[in-house]
């Protein structure tokens, strides 16, 4: 009982933390896959 | 009835064998170990009750005069029989305890599994409107019912026990407790059983044999499962409700800065037409040249540090489909997001009617982008049958996908989900072996 409150707690900080942090899953661009991409020249 | 003062130790009136009582003016029967007889020891004539076939020999797992303490109190094994039902297919053991200052108790063993027995004075039950029985706060179902027909004895009871002594026999469960009913002519005798657990038995009694194996599951063995479904279904229950609540709370926080549509059409040139010098200089020379097929958003600011950015590419075309390249731009370090999207439309007309698939408009997210100014740029790639069409680029910040929300809810469900279903499938094979299960479909 303990070990699945404490389960969902980090469950739930998890989600607070994903939700405030804009975190997508679902996203085909990740924070790993972004930072391969060096800065690239653009026409600005 | 003669007067006189019944004795502990006597001669079997059959063989002549010396008999010792250990419950000497309770039990009302004992055993001969030499020649199988049953004794009536309820007064000194020690009159022969019955007998059993001498060659027969069921050796009990726990020995009588073995003392093992249960529930804070020490008993002693006094006698031991093994019942079984009327065909005789299935037998089981009972092992008589017997405590000076608490009575009687039973130990039950039947294929591998223990239960510690206790008669009750109750002698009636009124039956629910489930058609269960109430006792003691629990719910009791009909599990079995059946007769019950002694067929070795050995030790000292404390009734007058009889070769083949048939009894009608009913079985209540709610595990981990069984209600047992037998009934001989117009005498009804309850009892409750409490499952154990084999290690501890053997553990009590100091059994150095190898336990029995257990069988199948016992009509009121507890289910694991069972017990983590009732413990965590409501505290389940409570944290779907805590998640809902912060992402409906961040939602509510998370307050939107922008929100950016762009209009653009896009128009095939005939091979060989003139490159035209748009805005963002000479366009490509490709297989067919385009205009407007790279547009870029004005410079906008994300004032909302690590946000879901969605783009949206929203394309007004039929039976082709549109592709874009884009990439959000950052205008202070040139650092670049690369994301993809395409959009495809397609419908018509089959033998079965009317017919789409697919959508002008499709969305996707870039995850956790730092607050700071950008640009997107888009480079649009569409269906070569494709000669002009209108098509739209939409930004907005602030998203917080509701998939987030659905992992948290599911990785907090799994867990009763897998207890529940464990719970269930326990409950089928405990009651495959019942005529009154409540799993039967009224088919089998």
């Amino acid at each position: 009982m303990k070990t699945y409150i404490a389960y969902c707690l980090l469950i739930s900080f998890g989600l607070w933390y994903i939700d405030s942090h804009g975190v997508n899953f679902l996203s085909s661009n990740s924070a790993a896959k972004r930072g391969m991409n060096q800065p690239q020249p653009h026409h600005k | 009835m003669a007067a006189g003062k019944l004795l502990s130790n006597f001669q079997c009136p059959n063989c002549g064998s010396a008999v010792s009582l250990r419950a000497t003016g309770i039990s009302l029967s004992v055993s001969c170990k030499n020649c199988r007889s049953i004794i009536g020891v309820e007064n000194e004539n020690y009159k022969i009750l019955s007998q059993f076939e001498a060659s027969k020999t069921v050796t009990p797992l726990i020995p009588i005069g073995t003392r093992g303490e249960i529930e804070s109190i020490l008993f002693e094994v006094i006698g031991f029989l093994e019942r079984t039902d009327h065909l005789g297919y299935h037998p089981w053991r009972e092992y008589l305890l017997f405590n000076p200052y608490h009575g009687f108790r039973w130990l039950v063993e039947a294929k591998g599994h223990w239960s510690y027995v206790t008669m009750i004075k109750k002698t009636v039950f009124q039956k629910n409107s489930s058609g269960e029985i109430d006792y003691q706060g629990r719910s009791y179902s009909l599990f079995d019912e059946g007769s019950a027909k002694v067929r070795y004895v050995w030790g000292e009871f404390y009734w007058r026990i009889k070769r083949n002594q048939e009894l009608v026999t009913k079985d209540y469960v709610s595990p981990p407790y069984m209600l047992s009913l037998e009934q001989e002519n117009s005498e009804i005798v309850w009892s409750q059983a409490i499952y154990q657990k084999a290690e501890f038995i053997q553990k009590t009694f100091n059994i150095q044999q190898v336990m029995p194996y257990s069988i199948g599951i016992a009509p009121h063995q507890p289910c694991f499962w069972g017990t983590v479904w009732d413990e965590v279904k409501w505290v389940s229950l409570c944290f779907l409700i805590v998640l809902t609540l912060i992402h409906c709370f961040l939602n509510s926080l998370n307050t939107q800065s922008l929100s950016h549509t762009q209009s653009a059409t896009y128009i095939a040139l005939p091979k060989g037409a003139v490159p035209s010098k748009g805005a963002f200089g000479i366009q490509p020379i490709r297989e067919k040249d385009v205009l407007n097929s790279e547009i870029e958003t004005p410079t906008f600011e994300l004032k909302n540090n690590f946000t879901g950015l969605e783009v949206g590419l929203w394309a007004d075309i039929s039976n082709a489909w549109v592709a874009s390249t884009f990439e959000l731009v950052n205008c202070d370090t040139d650092e670049t997001i690369p994301l993809e999207s395409e959009v495809a439309n397609y419908n018509g007309y089959d033998s079965d009617g009317y017919w789409s698939e697919g959508s002008n408009r499709v969305s996707n997210t870039i995850s956790s982008v730092p607050k700071g100014r950008y640009f997107l740029r888009a480079d649009i790639d569409a269906d070569p049958a494709l000669k002009k069409f209108d098509y739209q680029i939409m930004i907005k910040d602030g998203i917080i996908p509701l998939f987030n929300l659905i992992l948290a809810l599911f990785l907090v469900l799994c867990i009763p989900i897998f207890a529940y279903w464990r719970k269930w499938s326990f409950e089928v094979e405990r009651w495959s072996e019942s005529d009154y299960s409540p799993f039967s479909t009224g088919e089998d």
